[in-house]
């Protein structure tokens, strides 16, 4: 079994008759094992809606659901999940040390060894005796990674897990995703609006918009062959009529669309046209800017 | 499954000090404070007008520290902090992708049963200490005419009718959490049905009609005087509904909490 989660016809909408509103259109998605997973899109995309469905939290209006092989979403599965859905939800009242107890407890694990090592991976170790209303959101975040950490999940569904994060605390949650995924073979699913992250640190992404799948594939091939060149020449008008219609003016250059096999050649006409180049750049498209065209809105 | 949630939910009520305090640690405190004060002021500035103790009769009083609407308000928050408290702290997401649903919500319900018994039984020893220190004061006791049996039949009886009468507002607290999913709603909706529950009652603690029995705090009260008539007190209008009372309160229960499990075996946990 290589699926994670496996989605047919998945939908979701809430409310009834006219004032239905779908969360979730009828969505066929697979996730396979083995690697960082992506899930972007707007407010009100369906992230979190696809998330609540997939752990059982919302039961779907049509189509179904197989999460890691099982399409009886209960706790036998689930255990062997872990998850991070939205804000963390946490016992304002209990410790990080009381908080990994509980949770142990509710998951039928009696390793106290485990939770204090899952303290000290989060970076809580120093503050496991504060109660979790003293926390700032970056600790609570950690903290409830630490719960979704505590069984060694196969699975880690993260929604939004940079969320209040420093940008140490993002580039150690990076490190972390990664090395789960690399190391020990944990499968992550998240959703992120940090699409720089999720461009460094997911291996496949699916966009959703309006409850819809509007793109889905590996991240490098999302934003290959979507590059340009970035030229900087004098003169620029006698480079701008070589390039014709492939280029635009950006900056003090000239972007020109064209496969990155063509690039030697169109260098060395603008060459050969007696045009001095000081700046011939390989601008690789970025996830943010696929999205955004994805979206509608972009350039 | 089932023990694991129990056990999660006893380790999380007791590491939440001040509410388990308030909600089940409170009475029995309030039992022994009230009644030493009420001793003291009564022997030493009223003057004893009752010169003897009953200390069995306190302890069967004890028992029934639950049984009006205003002095379950302690217990319908320990309820509403157990039911709706992963609603408050928006913590079903977490909890529910490592237990099922049922499990988790029987936990609760047994976590709120194991509480109010203790509970009950520090209210039922605070008054039997009182009954002590009265006994020391007015250097006189009397004791309930029934033996040894009829006196501990008595108790069980008292322990079982306010038992029952709580598990049937803790049942009222859990479905109304379930579909308002606040606290506040599962505290303040359940106090005053149960004060609507008095009020429309009131004829009904005259006996008569067995219909009355279908109001929790009358079938609480014949199965508590069934209690007292064990311990030889011939003072026990009610005391025939104690099997219709069982009945009833037993039905309560159980279409309560069956309908609050159902509820919430089909929520949507889209938001808590």
């Amino acid at each position: 079994m290589t699926v994670a989660l496996e989605t047919f016809g998945l939908g979701k909408s809430y409310g009834r008759g006219a004032r239905a509103v779908a969360a979730l259109g009828a969505l066929d998605l697979s996730i396979p094992k083995g690697l960082v997973y992506g899930v972007l899109g707007p407010n009100g995309a369906g992230k979190s809606t696809l998330l609540r469905l997939a752990l059982g939290l919302v039961r779907p209006s049509r189509g179904g659901v197989r999460l890691l092989g099982e399409s009886q979403i209960d706790a036998r599965v689930l255990r062997r999940v872990g998850a991070m859905i939205e804000a963390p939800s946490l016992y304002p009242f209990l410790t990080a040390r009381q908080t990994m107890r509980t949770f142990a407890h509710l998951s039928g694990l009696d390793d106290p060894a485990r939770e204090e090592a899952v303290l000290e991976r989060v970076g809580l170790a120093g503050a496991a005796d504060r109660k979790a209303r003293t926390y700032s959101m970056g600790m609570r975040q950690r903290l409830a990674l630490g719960a979704a950490l505590l069984t060694r999940p196969e699975l880690l569904i993260l929604d939004e897990p940079t969320n209040g994060l420093d940008p140490a605390g993002i580039h150690e949650m990076r490190t972390l995703v990664r090395t789960l995924v690399d190391r020990e073979g944990v499968t992550i699913i998240l959703s992120s609006h940090l699409l720089d992250e999720v461009q460094k640190v997911c291996d496949r992404v699916a966009i959703l918009n309006h409850g819809q799948l509007v793109a889905e594939g590996r991240v490098s091939d999302l934003v290959s062959g979507q590059g340009g060149l970035f030229i900087r020449a004098t003169p620029l008008a006698k480079a701008a009529a070589i390039i014709g219609g492939r280029g635009r003016p950006e900056g003090d250059g000239i972007v020109v669309t064209i496969k990155e096999d063509e690039v030697p050649a169109l260098i060395h006409e603008l060459a050969a046209a007696g045009i001095d180049i000081f700046e011939a750049r390989w601008m690789t498209q970025s996830l943010e800017r696929v999205f955004m065209s994805t979206m509608g809105d972009g350039p | 499954m089932i023990a694991n949630a129990l056990g999660a939910e006893l380790y999380k009520l007791s590491r939440n000090t001040w509410s388990l305090f308030w909600a089940f640690g409170f009475m029995p405190v309030f039992a022994l404070a009230s009644g030493l004060l009420e001793q003291a002021y009564t022997h030493f500035t009223a003057g004893d007008l009752i010169p003897y103790a009953s200390p069995l009769w306190e302890s069967f009083s004890g028992f029934a520290t639950f049984s009006v609407s205003i002095f379950q308000i302690c217990g319908i928050a320990g309820a509403a902090i157990i039911f709706a408290g992963e609603y408050r702290w928006e913590t079903w997401r977490a909890m529910l992708t490592r237990n099922d649903r049922l499990p988790v919500m029987l936990a609760k319900l047994l976590t709120f049963a194991l509480a109010i018994t203790v509970s009950l039984v520090l209210c039922a020893l605070a008054r039997f200490i009182v009954g002590l220190v009265d006994a020391a004061l007015t250097h006189d006791a009397s004791w309930p005419r029934a033996d040894a049996g009829g006196i501990a039949l008595g108790h069980l009886l008292a322990f079982t009718a306010t038992f029952m009468q709580m598990m049937v507002t803790a049942s009222f607290v859990m479905l109304v959490s379930v579909i308002t999913r606040t606290m506040t709603a599962g505290i303040v909706a359940t106090l005053l049905v149960l004060f609507a529950c008095e009020i429309a009652s009131i004829r009904g603690n005259a006996g008569g009609d067995p219909i009355w029995v279908l109001f929790p705090n009358i079938a609480a009260e014949g199965i508590r005087q069934a209690g007292r008539a064990t311990m030889g007190d011939p003072d026990t209008l009610l005391s025939a509904f104690a099997m219709p009372g069982a009945a009833a309160l037993v039905m309560w229960f159980v279409l309560l909490t069956t309908a609050a499990l159902t509820l919430f075996l089909r929520q949507d946990l889209s938001r808590e």
